[in-house]
């Protein structure tokens, strides 16, 4: 049986780190080197990596340039759309939609609040459940509205 | 075929994945022949793998209740998710993550049946659905940037953190452990494992090399640190740390390990590649494989870091 880091503690060189302080840590380590890769970072055209959308959609994928050249893959359905336009739309979209769903959120657990009285099991459960859902949610809909003022300020 | 073999660990997961990865592969090139690499041929080779992914779990015996059959769903559910993502319905797939981000905890509470194993399973799969939509916040041209990848994985590890935080999962649990064999060698399987799954990446995807920083080691050091910490880490803890060591709880190992690097291989489809999309499903075996062995995450990071790192290197210099 490995010595794991169990429920309460992570025991190393003596020193017991409590649980929320290894999440914590793990956080800290993720912005402190994004921030030192930001200044590390001085060309943009960066492309391709793994799984996420916005580096390939706006790179070069192997498939989207050497042979399709700049249209949209989708275009033998769709016709020819710009590939910029067709994100752009999808992220204006997605980004009323994720508001929504974070104001929404912040109702719901407004309203479940066990503090206005007793609650049906299956509400408290969804509330438990949606709790991590909502502060990420929030956080992106933060994250939205920085962008937003930034492009009226900018 | 002999089922009894079947249910065996791994065995099992070897029939799977040569029947998958042998599937796939010839209708690759019947379908490359057929359209040529256009929409046509990322549509029915997705269809073809997922199907056949799902095939192999139904004839093993993966069947006979809503949970089961939900994780189906699941499976389904991302095979259109990216196929919409990445053509120009991209708002249709973009609206999915969302729903299955949102509904998918919902569906947990409601199958689980106070199974707590089973709610966090859907929780994690809506987990899987929020790294789809956790670049929505950023003005498109910054998308472009260098700074994007760091800055994403940081909002995808945030919500891991977050989920985390509330769910009480032990850390043991999802691999934050020493292991059951000796550091050192974890991290030589690691590399070892890394150098393999790299080289033949390469040949798949022949990347551009990456330039972003004013000088070679500057763009080495966002490199190593980018696939270690930012993909490596990140993705192993969500495919491997949560939904498979998870998954293990409700099925055999195999099955667990099968589920997530279909989910993992569907989850590459933004390659717009289709053999980019079999080679994750099997490194996702291959980390999959290495999770259970080792009792840790230490060995597939490194070997997912390590991969990539080569991918890169590779192309950086030759």
């Amino acid at each position: 049986m490995p010595k794991s880091l169990t429920t309460k503690s992570l025991e190393r060189d003596g020193v017991r780190l409590s649980r929320g302080r290894i999440l914590l840590l793990t956080l800290a380590i993720y912005v402190s080197l994004a921030f030192v890769l930001s200044l590390l970072a001085i060309k943009p055209a960066f492309y391709g990596l793994s799984t996420i959308l916005g580096t390939t959609i706006l790179g070069t994928t192997v498939m989207g340039t050497t042979i399709l050249g700049t249209t949209v893959l989708g275009s033998t359905l769709l016709g020819t759309t710009s590939l910029v336009q067709v994100y752009s739309e999808a992220l204006l979209m997605g980004q009323l939609a994720l508001s929504l769903i974070a104001i929404w959120m912040l109702v719901y657990l407004e309203l479940s609040d066990p503090a206005y009285g007793k609650t049906r099991r299956l509400i408290e459960e969804i509330r438990k459940s949606w709790l991590p859902l909502s502060v990420m949610l929030i956080l992106l809909f933060v994250l939205i509205v920085f962008f937003r003022i930034s492009a009226i300020l900018g | 075929m002999d089922f009894s073999q079947f249910s065996r660990f791994p065995s099992g997961l070897m029939v799977a994945a040569s029947a998958i990865i042998g599937v796939s592969t010839i209708s690759y090139f019947i379908l490359n022949a057929l359209f040529g690499y256009a929409f046509e041929l990322l549509l029915f080779s997705n269809v073809v793998f997922t199907v056949t992914g799902l095939l192999m779990l139904f004839i093993s015996g993966l069947r006979g209740s809503l949970v089961l059959d939900a994780l189906y769903f699941v499976v389904v559910l991302a095979l259109v998710e990216e196929v919409l993502l990445n053509s120009s319905l991209a708002w249709y797939g973009l609206a999915l993550a969302l729903l299955g981000f949102v509904l998918l905890p919902l569906a947990g509470i409601v199958l689980a049946d106070k199974d707590d194993r089973v709610r966090i399973v859907f929780e994690v799969c809506g987990l899987l659905f929020a790294t789809r939509i956790v670049f929505s916040p950023f003005p498109i041209s910054l998308l472009e940037s260098a700074v994007f990848l760091p800055a994403i994985y940081t909002l995808i590890m945030s919500g891991v953190i977050v989920y985390l935080w509330f769910s009480r999962i032990p850390l043991g649990k999802i691999g934050f452990s020493k292991g059951s064999i000796r550091l050192s060698f974890q991290v030589l399987a690691g590399i070892s494992v890394g150098a393999i799954l790299g080289l033949v990446e390469y040949i798949i995807l022949r990347p551009k090399p990456i330039e972003i920083g004013s000088s070679a080691i500057s763009n080495v050091l966002y490199l190593v640190v980018t696939m270690m910490v930012f993909v490596g880490l990140t993705e192993e803890l969500l495919f491997r740390g949560l939904l498979q060591s998870h998954l293990v709880d409700l099925m055999p190992k195999w099955q667990a390990v099968h589920i997530t690097s279909l989910i993992f291989g569907l989850l590459h489809t933004g390659w717009l590649n289709p053999m980019e999309i079999v080679f994750a499903y099997s490194a996702g075996i291959v980390t999959g494989y290495l999770f259970i062995k080792t009792s840790g995450l230490t060995t597939p990071v490194v070997a997912h870091g390590f991969g990539n790192i080569v991918l890169y290197m590779i192309t950086q210099w030759l």
